[in-house]
C-alpha cells in the first residue's frame, strides 16, 4: 500500500496516458467509421471493394498483430512513428472498422420510408442523411458504440508492448523496480475498472438522453 | 393545358414489368382516383410521377417541369429533382419523422429547404396543424398520435411545400376502420378547394363520391378511364367487373 501510495503519482500518469489513447482512438475511429459505413452504403463499386477489404483485414488479423505492423513493420517502407502516434493510429484504424459495421447496421435499421419522405419533401440526400436518418440510427448506434469504446479502453494495455508508458507498463516499470508484482497490478486493474465504469455511465446518459426524446 | 402529361410511361423492374406504356393526362381541379387490384401498378404509377422512380421508357409531364426518360443520365437526375418539387407525397404507411414533433415533421422541410426562418415556419405550421385540425397535437411526437392523427400531419407536411398537385398512394390503407374517416374527410376538403389530386385508394365508396375521374388499372396499364358514376354503376370491361364484383362482396 505504502509502494502504491508512493508511486500514485506515476501510476496516474499511465492512467493519463490510457485514457488519452482510448479517446483520441475513438475519436479518429468515429470518423473512420462513418466515412467507411458511407462508402459501403452508397459508394461507386471500387470503393464499396476497399471498404470491405479494410473491414476483413482489421477483423480477421489480431490487433496485436496491427500493432506490430505499424510500428515496427512500416518503418522497413520507410514509414516511422512514435509509439504514441503509432498506439493511436493502430488502435484508430481497428476501431474504425468495427464501428463501421456497426454504423451500417443501424444506417440500414432505418426505415426506407424515411429517406423517400425526406426526398419528396425535397431535401437532397445528403440533408435528409443529416437531418432525417442519421439522428434515427445514431440511437441505434449508441449501445454497440459503448460496448466497443469500453472494450478500446481495455485493449489501450497492448499498445504497452511498443513501449508506450501506459497504464500497464508504468506497472511493469514499477514491479521491474521494487520486485513486487501483486500490489502494483491490483492498483492499475482497479483504475481500469474506475475508468471503464466512468465511461459506461457517462454513455448510459448520453443513451438516455437520446431515448427521452421520443 | 392539362396539369400532367403521362405519354408511353413504363417502368420494368429486371425481368418484370409494372407499368406497361401509361399514358393518360389530368387537367388541373381534377381529383383522380385511381384503383385495380395488387400489384396493378397504381403505387408505381404515382412514384413516377413523384420522381421516386424512374421510368424505363417514356415521358412524364408535371406543370412546367418535363422527365424524358430517352435523354442522358444527367438530363434525367435533374428532372427527377425538380419532379419531385411539383407534387406533395403522402404515404400509405405515413412516414413520419418519428424523432420530430407534429409541428418539427410540418416545418422541417420549409426550414431545411426553403430556409424560411422558425417563427414565420411555425406559423406556417400552425396554420396547417389546424387545418387537418390537429393544433392542440403540434408538440406531440408521431408515437403519441394515432395512425389517422399522423396521417393527417404526413398530409399538413406535404401542403406545407405548396405543391401544384397533391399524390395519395393508399392513404387509408394502414389505418383502423374507425380511423379512416378522419383522414378522407381532409381529403374531401382539398377537394373542395380545387386541389388536384391523383389518389390510389380501395376506398370505392370515395372514389366515387370524391372523384371527378376513375382510372382502373390492371396488369400495368389503364383498362378504363372513366366518370365515376358511369364506371361504378356500368364498367365496360370484364376485368372491372370482376374487380368491383370482389371489392364489394368483401365489404359486404
Amino acid at each position: 500500500m505504502e509502494l502504491i501510495a508512493k508511486n500514485l503519482l506515476f501510476l496516474l500518469e499511465g492512467a493519463w496516458y490510457t485514457l488519452f489513447i482510448a479517446l483520441a482512438s475513438m475519436f479518429f475511429g468515429f470518423f473512420i467509421g462513418v466515412g467507411v459505413a458511407m462508402a459501403r452504403l452508397r459508394g461507386p463499386s471500387w470503393l464499396v471493394g476497399l471498404a470491405r477489404a479494410y473491414v476483413s483485414a482489421i477483423r480477421g488479423t489480431p490487433i496485436l498483430v496491427q500493432i506490430f505492423i505499424v510500428y515496427y513493420g512500416l518503418p522497413d517502407v520507410g514509414i516511422t512513428f512514435s509509439p504514441l502516434t503509432a498506439a493511436v493510429l493502430s488502435l484508430s484504424i481497428n476501431i474504425g472498422a468495427y464501428l463501421s459495421e456497426t454504423f451500417r447496421a443501424a444506417i440500414i435499421s432505418v426505415p426506407r420510408g424515411q429517406m423517400e419522405a425526406a426526398l419528396s419533401l425535397e431535401m437532397t440526400t445528403s440533408q435528409a442523411l443529416r437531418r432525417i436518418i442519421f439522428p434515427q440510427a445514431a440511437r441505434v448506434a449508441i449501445p454497440p458504440m459503448g460496448n466497443t469504446f469500453i472494450g478500446m479502453l481495455k485493449e489501450t494495455s497492448l499498445v504497452s508492448v511498443i513501449t508506450v508508458t501506459e497504464l500497464l507498463r508504468s506497472a511493469q516499470l514499477l514491479i521491474a523496480q521494487y520486485y513486487v508484482v501483486m500490489p502494483f497490478y491490483l492498483a492499475i486493474a482497479v483504475m481500469y475498472w474506475l475508468m471503464s465504469t466512468g465511461l459506461s455511465s457517462a454513455l448510459n446518459l448520453v443513451e438516455k438522453r437520446l431515448s427521452a426524446a421520443y | 393545358m392539362a396539369l400532367i402529361e403521362v405519354s408511353g410511361l413504363t417502368k420494368s423492374f429486371g425481368d418484370l414489368t409494372v407499368l406497361d406504356g401509361i399514358t393518360f393526362s389530368v387537367n388541373r381541379a381534377a381529383v383522380v382516383a385511381i384503383i385495380g387490384p395488387s400489384g396493378s401498378g397504381k403505387s408505381t404509377l404515382l412514384r413516377c410521377i413523384k420522381g421516386l422512380e424512374l421510368p424505363t421508357d417514356g415521358r412524364i409531364r408535371v406543370g412546367p417541369v418535363e422527365l424524358d426518360a430517352g435523354r442522358g443520365a444527367g438530363e434525367i437526375r435533374r428532372a427527377e429533382r425538380e419532379l419531385r418539387k411539383q407534387s406533395g407525397m403522402v404515404f400509405q404507411s405515413f412516414n413520419l419523422y418519428p424523432h420530430k414533433t407534429a409541428l418539427e415533421n410540418v416545418i422541417e422541410s420549409l426550414l431545411v429547404v426553403r430556409k424560411m426562418a422558425r417563427a414565420a415556419a411555425t406559423e406556417v405550421g400552425e396554420d396547417l396543424l389546424r387545418k387537418v385540425g390537429l393544433q392542440e397535437k403540434a408538440n406531440e411526437y408521431p408515437s403519441r398520435l394515432s395512425g389517422g392523427q399522423q396521417q393527417r400531419v404526413a398530409i399538413a407536411r406535404s401542403l406545407a411545400m405548396e405543391p401544384s398537385i397533391m399524390l395519395f398512394d393508399e392513404p387509408t390503407s394502414a389505418l383502423d376502420p374507425e380511423l379512416v374517416n378522419e383522414v378522407l374527410g381532409v381529403i374531401r376538403q382539398l377537394a373542395r378547394e380545387g386541389t388536384t389530386m391523383l389518389i390510389v385508394t380501395h376506398e370505392m365508396e370515395f372514389a366515387r363520391e370524391v372523384g371527378t375521374r376513375v382510372i382502373f388499372m390492371d396488369k400495368g396499364r389503364i383498362v378504363e378511364d372513366d366518370e365515376p358514376q358511369r364506371f361504378f354503376t356500368r364498367p365496360l370491361s370484364e376485368r372491372a367487373q370482376k374487380f368491383l364484383a370482389q371489392v364489394s362482396r368483401v365489404s359486404e
